[in-house]
């Protein structure tokens, strides 16, 4: 397991400094508030990789995902609300 | 409790044994409602008539402020854990909490942080704007105290106390349950504690991240709170996000009790146990939804005060099928009116008005009248203390035998119900007829018509006062002299009954057993109905965790590492919000170094001492430990532990995207901060988690030089980072930006410091592996150390990856 | 008798709530109270079958059905409640525009440490009294100086928060005249429970003769540089007696502006209508600077009156 493992690791690695060079590259490219949603998508996907590959989340029981994930949920409840409180119907 | 008055001092502060650290958090809690109360006494004597002057406003404003934030944090929630720490592990079949020695660490941290609490009244001033310390008034321009730092220093210690609690309670309940014990066998208490510490886990940090914002506000002159994006709505934001699943954190453990209590007293098994669990479930995940509710005066979008009725008027169905249960259960039973079911009716009753009112208050029409006057006072106290402190107080009397082995005075404590229920009704129901009247006023003018209610409130106020007086001159004297009570006073079921009383150091003999038809089985025969679980036989065929006959086990273990990290945390809090004001403006106040590297020194010794000390804790598979079986007890602790840092990173973050969505002018990209310093530092932090990962991938094929080299590059490449860190803020700070904080630079210092410090730990961390490694040590299958430092490792990596886009890329 | 638009409909909300609230208590306390009693321990109750023992996990008790009567019957009270409630806050939240409300009664509300300020469209302005007429709908736009406050009347069961940077609106209908007192609602310091200010409601005409006389007016308004102007400080009887007296007293003139005054300071003289005085500077501009001069004019009060100030713009040639 342990060479496959390490290749891997180093895969992950690749994608993720390629995402990064993407990243720094994209201002020029793409304009506007799309550009906001693509960052935080690419960054993500990046998180994920970490996530699953290098936390090991992918072989471990789902359940312990749960922790981040309901973390994750509630953190988004309170930015989206309160963005909801001061952009939409003020009165 | 006769051979723990037997303890001497060093037993009590080594202690790491479940039941001696549930006694601590009880009488520690009780002494500061004491303390608490005595404030309260005060403010309604100064109260009791118009344009008195009892007290000056600035003393009133203080003791309003300081009775709140002891009694919600310091009183309420530690006397619920303290009884949590007794029990639960009895309930459930264990022996002790998973980390023995982190509970310890939860009691000493909570202690000295009241004890700061307490020292910032002679600070200058102690917080004084209600215990919610609304923006801008709470930043160092309008409340420069020093006691106000010490406060939030206080504060900060406080969530630590109960991060660590949080995460401990979490993976004992998950994972050290009796065998056969499956979730849905618990009774209600268990469950209301569970359910109790998933909103801890996820609520805290939100407050934590608050508190850390206003002490970087008013230390080092960021703008969070002083400025008009931010300021009023953020802080009520980031607060009340918080706020309002605390007061179901103050309110379900005495719901717990009171849904135990009842049943034993009437005889007859809860009505609609799994319907009233849900209910507690459903109740907690909308408390996060609701928060609203405490800002539908402050100009929020007419959609969002609709949003928020909704949710909040939503939230009492859940409550509405608990009291129905509770009612329903005395259906057709035998009630005996002792004083702990007499205290869970009665809170019963003072809940019932106050969730009505409750109801009131969710309309954010009525909330346009009623914000801020003595309505919203008599409403919650109506729930914290009549619904919460009553029940809490039922659960002192029902497990007062089990701790002490001895029976309190029934007759007495049946005066001090009585009483105590007259009391508080004469205290509080007037302050609904006071809809009109300010909260915290320190006086009122003779031409309102306030003095008489105010005047029969204060009366109330004395007669509830009073009363307690009794309960504790009862326990007091009952634990000295009160009969013997037996295992089973009550005739109860749940687990603790079937002890001794007091429960022997190790608790259970033999671990009991549930089987799938409901019977538990003590020892290796059948279940004993008479209440007497204690067996002769010692080895469990189950496979507990006993080790041998005369070995002490765990939790017999002693350990001063405990409290001494956490004096060195508290030394450590003292020195960074003690020090005198160097200049008004804008860094407000000077750590006073002393204190903060005797702090430093004494918490490396301590982490040290902690690190060496051979502390066993065996681990069963036997157990139930649904649904995370497989998964080992430290790895379910760090895996939580991230659960909350998600909640702490998001504040952060969401204040930062709160502040930049409400500011029409924001520096392009790159203008403030040069991309290449975080594209250099991503690149840096991302590698430095592939070098992590190696180093796990070695250890695993016991390959030390691979270790070692990966091990050595994860500190380097953190070094590096904060080299590039340091450098950048260097030349941020030559160019002036911390003289005068704008809002971008207020969000990237604050938000990129905060993980900066995390790196900072992550690299000490990694001293410690890398001289271990050296050693020789995680190379033969004793790598989870290893392990348990990638997952934190690798959070602290994502969570870069977010930050470098939202800080330098938009 | 009605008060406000605001605490009729307040009553009228907060009275269903009561009911309901008193319904529900009493059938949920006479529950209580009744299986208390009828079920308590005496030695002619019986022992029930399902009591739980040490040994046994309880038997399971109860029927969904219970849950479903209470949610049901709960959801049709509480759904009535925010029926009313949005009908309320549609109500609260639709204040009427400026233009829509009397000269006069668009008033710019202001909290500081410890105190409110009111600033009338005609420049007037005072700290202690909110002076507006019956009969009409008022709108306020509230905000704070410094730190986040809460502006509340007392008897017309209507507030709103105070926040630095932040404008909200409140409006209500005045049915009812005399005094009512307005107090800060959220905890802003030392001095919280000491600021407060007074709703003054008086009769249309009494409002609309003390409004156009309670200003600065400068003649001409416009001037070259070098220019001189007359400026007049109006004041009327602000007093929340109503019985007409005269201020009395100085007035004290100052601008940024680059110019000067033939004097600071004036003696109020009484005018001829009852209950209002005046007292007239010269001012003369001495560069354009930025096209307009605005001259304040603060009156220090007396024993009846209230200190006030007032402002208005001379445009600059």
């Amino acid at each position: 397991m342990a060479m496959n493992t390490n290749y891997l690791y180093l895969l992950v690695f690749a994608a993720l400094i390629a995402e990064t060079d993407i990243e720094v590259n994209l201002s020029s490219i793409i304009a506007s508030n799309a550009y906001v949603s693509v960052l935080l998508g690419i960054a993500a996907t990046k998180a994920i990789l970490i996530a699953m590959f290098y936390q090991h989340l992918k072989y471990e029981p789902k359940s312990l995902s749960s922790w981040v994930i309901i973390g994750l949920v509630i953190a988004s409840l309170l930015m989206g609300l309160s963005f909801v409180q001061l952009h939409v119907g003020h009165p | 409790m006769g051979q723990r008055f037997a303890y001497s001092a060093k037993r009590w502060l080594y202690t790491t044994n479940h039941k001696d650290i549930g006694i601590l958090y009880i009488i520690t809690s009780l002494f500061l409602f004491a303390a608490a109360g005595v404030l309260a006494i005060t403010m309604r004597t100064q109260l009791s008539a118009p344009d008195n002057n009892v007290l000056t406003a600035n003393v009133y404003n203080q003791f309003v402020t300081v009775h709140g934030l002891l009694m919600i944090f310091w009183v309420l929630s530690p006397l619920a854990f303290g009884f949590a720490n007794f029990v639960i592990p009895l309930q459930i079949g264990c022996r002790d909490l998973a980390f023995p020695r982190l509970n310890s660490m939860s009691y000493w941290f909570f202690l000295f942080s009241g004890v700061m609490m307490i020292l910032s009244f002679f600070f200058g001033a102690a917080p004084d704007l209600g215990w919610t310390l609304y923006s801008p008034q709470n930043t160092g321009q309008f409340s420069p105290a020093i006691g106000f730092n010490l406060g939030a220093g206080a504060l900060i210690l406080m969530v630590v106390s109960i991060t660590m609690s949080s995460i401990n309670f979490l993976v004992t309940m998950f994972k050290m349950r009796a065998p056969g014990l499956k979730l849905r066998y618990m009774s209600v208490f268990p469950w209301a504690i569970l359910v109790t510490i998933f909103m801890m886990l996820y609520a805290f940090p939100s407050f934590l991240a608050a508190v850390v914002l206003l002490y970087v506000d008013r230390a080092f002159g960021t703008v969070y709170f002083s400025s008009i994006q931010g300021g009023s709505l953020l802080w009520d934001n980031v607060f009340w996000f918080f706020g309002h699943p605390e007061v179901y954190i103050v309110l379900f453990p005495a719901i717990g009790i009171i849904a135990d209590i009842i049943p034993t007293f009437a005889r007859r098994p809860l009505y609609g146990s799994k319907y009233v669990i849900g209910s507690l479930v459903a109740a907690a995940l909308i408390s996060f939804v609701v928060w609203g509710h405490h800002m539908f005066v402050t100009g929020i979008g007419i959609a969002s005060t609709k949003l928020y009725t909704v949710t909040t008027i939503a939230v009492s169905l859940p409550f509405d099928v608990i009291v129905i249960s509770l009612i329903e259960t005395l259906g057709f039973a035998k009630l005996r009116l002792k004083a702990p079911a007499l205290f869970a009716l009665g809170a019963v009753a003072n809940f019932i008005v106050g969730g009505i009112t409750g109801v009131f208050l969710a309309s954010v029409a009525l909330d346009y009248a009623l914000r801020g006057t003595y309505f919203v006072v008599a409403h919650f106290h109506y729930i914290m203390v009549g619904a919460s402190i009553i029940g809490l107080i039922g659960g002192l009397y029902y497990w007062f035998p089990k701790i002490t082995g001895r029976m309190y005075d029934e007759r007495l404590a049946k005066v001090h119900f009585v009483l105590s229920m007259i009391g508080f009704q004469v205290l509080y129901f007037p302050m609904f007829l006071l809809l009109d009247m300010p909260r915290r006023i320190v006086t009122y003018s003779p031409q309102t018509d306030w003095g008489l209610l105010n005047l029969t409130a204060t009366l109330g106020g004395l007669i509830f006062g009073g009363a307690q007086l009794l309960l504790f001159y009862n326990l007091y004297r009952s634990s000295r002299v009160g009969p013997p009570s037996g295992p089973n006073p009550w005739d109860a079921w749940t687990l603790e009954w079937a002890l001794p009383s007091p429960p022997p150091p190790h608790d259970f003999d033999v671990i009991p057993t549930f089987q799938a038809d409901g019977t538990i089985r003590f020892g290796s025969g059948p279940g004993l109905p008479n209440g007497l679980g204690h067996s002769n036989e010692i080895g469990n065929p189950n496979g507990s965790s006993v080790s041998n006959k005369t070995s002490p086990l765990h939790h017999e273990g002693l350990s001063p590492w405990p409290v001494l990290m956490a004096f060195a945390a508290f030394i450590f809090f003292l020195g960074l919000t003690i020090g005198k004001p160097a200049n008004p403006q804008p860094v407000s106040y000077q750590p006073f170094w002393p204190l903060i590297a005797d702090g430093v020194i004494l918490g490396i010794i301590s982490l040290f001492g902690y690190s060496r000390e051979t502390f066993t804790v065996h681990e069963d598979t036997h157990v139930e430990s649904w649904p995370f079986k497989q998964v080992p007890n430290m790895k379910l602790g760090i895996w939580t532990f991230l659960g909350a840092e998600v909640i702490f990173f998001g504040v952060l973050i969401g204040s930062y995207f709160f502040v930049r969505t409400n500011d029409a002018a924001w520096p392009p990209a790159g203008s403030l901060f040069e991309i290449r310093n975080g594209f250099a530092m991503t690149l840096v932090l991302l590698t430095s988690s592939l070098t992590a990962i190696m180093a796990l991938a070695s250890a695993r094929a016991g390959n030390r030089n691979g270790l070692i080299a990966s091990l050595g590059g994860t500190l380097v490449l953190g070094a590096a980072f904060l080299y590039i860190k340091a450098g950048e803020w260097f030349s941020l700070g030559a160019s002036g930006v911390f003289q005068n904080y704008s809002l971008p630079a207020t969000s990237y210092f604050i938000t990129t410091g905060t993980h900066g410090v995390h790196v900072f730990a992550g690299m000490c961390m990694t001293v410690y592996l890398l001289a271990k490694a050296i050693k020789g040590k995680y190379l033969h299958g004793d790598h989870t150390t290893l392990e348990h430092f990638g997952l934190y490792w690798h959070f602290v990596d994502i969570v870069w990856v977010f930050l470098f886009p939202l800080f330098y890329l938009i | 008798m009605a008060v406000s638009s605001t605490q009729v409909q307040f009553d009228s909300l907060f009275g269903l709530f009561t009911y309901l609230a008193i319904a529900v208590s009493i059938i949920v306390f006479s529950l209580l109270i009744y299986f208390v009693v009828k079920y308590r321990d005496k030695p002619s109750s019986r022992q029930p079958d399902d009591t739980p023992i040490l040994g046994k996990v309880p038997p399971s008790r109860g029927h969904a059905r219970s849950v479903v009567v209470t949610v049901s019957l709960s959801t049709i009270i509480l759904v009535a409640l925010i029926i009313g409630s949005f009908g309320a806050i549609d109500n609260i939240l639709s204040p009427p525009a400026p233009s829509q409300v009397c000269d006069g009664c668009s008033v710019l509300v202001t909290g500081h440490q410890f105190y409110w300020n009111f600033a009338y469209p005609n420049g007037h302005s005072d700290n202690l009294v909110l002076r507006v007429p019956l009969g009409n709908s008022i709108r306020l736009n509230v905000t704070s100086a410094d730190v986040f406050h809460d502006f509340g009347i007392i008897g017309l069961d209507i507030k709103t928060d105070a926040i630095p940077g932040r404008t909200n609106v409140m409006w209500f209908t005045t049915y009812k005249a005399g005094n009512f007192t307005i107090q800060c609602f959220e905890l802003c310091g030392i001095g919280h429970a000491t600021m407060k200010g007074i709703l003054n409601v008086v009769d249309e005409t009494t409002f609309q003769q003390w409004y156009t006389h309670t200003r600065i007016t400068c003649s001409p308004s416009s001037v070259a540089v070098n220019q001189t102007s007359q400026c007049t400080a109006l004041l009327s009887d602000s007093s929340p007696s109503g019985l007409g007296l005269t201020p009395k007293g100085n007035v004290t003139f100052s601008t940024p502006a680059l110019g000067y005054f033939n004097t600071r300071t004036c003696t109020l003289m009484a005018g001829t209508s009852k209950g209002t005085a005046s007292c007239s500077v010269l001012y003369t501009p001495t560069a354009a600077g930025t096209g307009s001069a605005r001259i304040t004019s603060v009156y220090g009060g007396d024993p009846t009156q209230s200190d006030s100030s007032g402002n208005t713009a001379i445009l600059i040639a």
